[in-house]
């Protein structure tokens, strides 16, 4: 079937709508990082104005951005590193070994995904607060692992499975010991896929809003927080806050551009399963 | 060199019982060839003996141990898998010395080893390859290269020639006979093919669902086979089978009525037969002939030429197939209608059960 | 198509941080959902109890649509023992 450039304008054309219309707003954004906070708001809305600093001056003169920042850092990359340390050995078992009851349990691991986090605000604030745990990186930690863990297993339970089951007998054969096997041929082959579940852990974790600013105010708040901090009972300021959110998001757009291919590639192996 | 034994193996899986007591003996430097169709269990069984599966009920005993609390590793075998598993992420030479490494083989001895096997198989400049960059039939050397670095006790092969086309499995069939002698070990090879069974095999064992119907050297199994499936199974073009029913029972012949009320007298005593008792005759195609004086008729409806040889399928008036052998040159045609004459002292006999009346 | 709708509206349900820095659910309570009414009930409020309850509806509510879509991914699944 022969595709002409006619049959394939509409969905072009659709596709770049969309992408466009999605890309705007952060778009808009960018831009407003540098207007004065007056033509930021003015109506109608200014595509053309004059440049500046300032914003992004008060932003950063902030203390606690760097601060903020090491904070998503730290807890993007410890949430993921905890997460796949409990995920492998959860994923190995219920792909290799899986029983009448693996399929159960793997559709409530996904159930427990589409909770709102709401639900359990009260309890989980009232067990960090008994703990101890309230503004501590650990305790932030501690919440995104286990809110990350449902997907974190299922993409590696899915990458695990299509790892061949012969060449995992081939090296029982050869003699290796189920550890000598993990390490020498499962993790091996599969690595592409646990670099990918491992980097949209990090992106999930990153973004992650809802328990940085109920968990945390001052010491252990992430740079979604940071940003939340920007609005105020007077208003928001509008300029300031498209600073503070660029500063906030640039560095995971940067770590997502560069990411994207094994991104798509383990999105997509995770979705067709 | 090992010895393997298998005494009243069973496996289930769940409630369902696959392999039914079996029971083998398979001296050192033998090469027996399990051979049966799809779904026989021939597979399972040869896991079972490598570990990969666990004995239900039985025992397996490798020099007389038993094995089966010992890992597939301590057991002392080494197997080719049907898909070559190989390992993808790594070169030739690391997939041939992986079990070396495992068991910390200092790196000099590895690379010894693996280029003396490498110099055997002649794969030297395959070494420094990773699998996918190698073609089936190399991919098979690896494989095999892989075991043979073991040293093992015992080869065990699933039916490693089945994703090769004819003509290389032609080839490795010989090659594989030649290693078998030059390295002096047992080997346990599962096929579903029995032409590779009958050229390879110092002896066969014949399975269908779960159990062995026959085990013994080739021609035995040719010459005698002990049931109607074993019958059927080796040999191709399959043995004719004719339905039959008993006429008279002497110490010198057995009679028969076959097809239309023909009689074929056998000579031999039979065991256990009475007269009405219905059984089967069966009779390969080389041993039916295309004469005039013959007891059966029929027509002509296929033929297969293969150059020396040309089968006869052929359709007995009472609708009964026969396959006949006939020279390569025969002038017979489609649509003839010979008369078709059976070497009485060429036929087997199967009781109802399919059990062979001596 | 469906499994997207199910989980959008399991997403949309839970809305939270939007509310948060753009309007605080002002004015009044004009652009308050549940999510940011148990919100405010549990940490400016300090009624505890309000909050779970809120907290169990806002559960009971994301069930209904989860018990369709668990339904729907357990299909993909059917290999398993």
């Amino acid at each position: 079937m022969k595709t002409t450039w006619r049959s394939r304008l509409m969905p072009t054309l659709a596709g770049w709508t969309v992408a466009l219309a999605m890309f705007f707003p952060i778009f808009w954004m960018f831009l407003t990082g540098f207007k004065t906070e007056i033509t930021a708001v003015a109506t109608p809305p200014a595509a053309i104005f004059r440049p500046t600093l300032e914003n992004y001056s008060a932003v950063l003169q902030r203390a606690d951005y760097v601060q903020f920042a090491i904070n998503s850092v730290v807890v993007a990359l410890g949430s993921t590193l905890v997460a796949l340390m409990l995920a492998v050995p959860a994923a190995y078992s219920m792909a290799f070994f899986p029983t009448r009851r693996t399929r159960d349990i793997l559709l409530w691991m996904l159930s427990t995904k589409m909770l709102p986090a709401v639900g359990v605000l009260v309890p989980i604030y009232l067990l960090w607060r008994n703990f101890g745990l309230l503004d501590t990186r650990v305790g932030l930690v501690l919440i995104d692992s286990i809110s990350v863990l449902p997907i974190v297993v299922w993409m590696l339970f899915s990458f695990f499975r299509e790892v061949p089951s012969q060449i995992l007998e081939a090296s029982r054969m050869d003699g290796a010991t189920q550890g000598q096997e993990l390490m020498h041929v499962l993790l091996p082959l599969s690595m592409p896929g646990i670099a990918a579940t491992a980097l949209l852990s990090i992106i999930l974790c990153w973004n992650e809003a809802f328990w940085s600013l109920n968990l945390t105010t001052v010491k252990a708040a992430t740079l979604t927080a940071f940003t939340a901090s920007f609005s105020n009972p007077e208003g928001l300021f509008w300029a300031k806050l498209s600073a503070a959110s660029t500063l906030a998001i640039a560095p995971i757009l940067v770590f997502g551009w560069i990411s994207q291919r094994q991104l798509v590639r383990g999105l997509s192996f995770g979705a067709v399963k | 060199m090992a010895t393997v034994e298998l005494k009243n193996v069973r496996k289930r899986f769940g409630p369902q019982e696959v392999i039914h007591g079996v029971d083998l003996a398979i001296a050192d430097r033998e090469f027996v060839a399990i051979v049966g169709p799809s779904g026989c269990g021939k597979s399972t069984l040869l896991r079972m003996i490598a570990g990969l599966e666990e004995i239900t009920e039985g025992e397996v005993l490798i020099d007389g141990l038993p094995v089966r609390d010992v890992p597939p590793a301590r057991r002392g075998l080494a197997m080719v898998f049907q898909s070559y598993a190989l390992y993808p992420h790594m070169t030739v030479a690391e997939n041939m010395s992986f079990s070396l490494r495992l068991a910390g083989v200092p790196k000099q001895e590895r690379d010894q080893k693996v280029r003396a096997v490498a110099a055997i198989l002649e794969m030297e400049p395959l070494l420094d390859r990773r699998p996918r960059a190698l073609s089936g039939g190399q991919l098979q050397r690896v494989a095999i290269g892989r075991a043979m670095v073991r040293q093992p006790k015992a080869f065990l092969l699933d039916e490693p020639l089945s994703n090769l086309d004819a003509a290389l499995q032609a080839q490795m069939r010989l090659e594989l006979v030649r290693l078998h002698r030059d390295l002096e070990t047992t080997m346990i090879y599962v096929t579903h093919d029995q032409v590779e069974a009958m050229t390879m095999a110092d002896r066969i064992v014949v399975m269908n669902e779960g159990k062995v119907e026959q085990a013994g050297s080739p021609m035995e199994l040719y010459q005698k086979p002990a049931t109607l499936f074993a019958a059927g199974f080796i040999g191709a073009p399959k043995m004719n089978f004719l339905d039959a029913r008993v006429l008279d029972a002497s110490d010198a012949q057995l009679a028969l009525t076959v097809v239309n009320g023909v009689t074929v007298e056998i000579p031999g005593r039979r065991e256990a037969i009475a007269p009405g008792d219905r059984v089967k005759l069966g009779v390969r195609p080389e041993h039916v002939s295309i004469e005039e004086s013959g007891e059966l008729h029929g027509e002509i409806k296929v033929l297969e030429h293969l150059g020396p040889r040309t089968y006869l399928h052929a359709q007995l008036d009472d609708g009964t197939r026969l396959v006949v052998q006939a020279a390569g040159d025969t002038g017979i045609r489609e649509g003839d209608r010979p008369a078709f004459r059976i070497r009485a002292d060429a036929c087997h006999v199967f009781d109802a059960f399919g059990r062979r009346l001596t | 198509m469906a499994v997207v709708a199910m989980i959008e509206t399991i997403f949309f349900l839970s809305l939270f941080a939007e509310i948060y820095v753009t309007t605080g659910g002002g004015p009044g309570l004009a652009s308050t959902n549940l999510a940011y009414l148990i919100f405010r009930d549990a940490l400016f409020d300090w009624d505890v109890g309000r909050a779970s309850a809120g907290g169990m509806l806002a559960i009971v509510l994301a069930n209904i649509v989860a018990f369709f879509l668990v339904r729907v991914v357990g299909r993909s699944l059917e290999d398993l023992p």
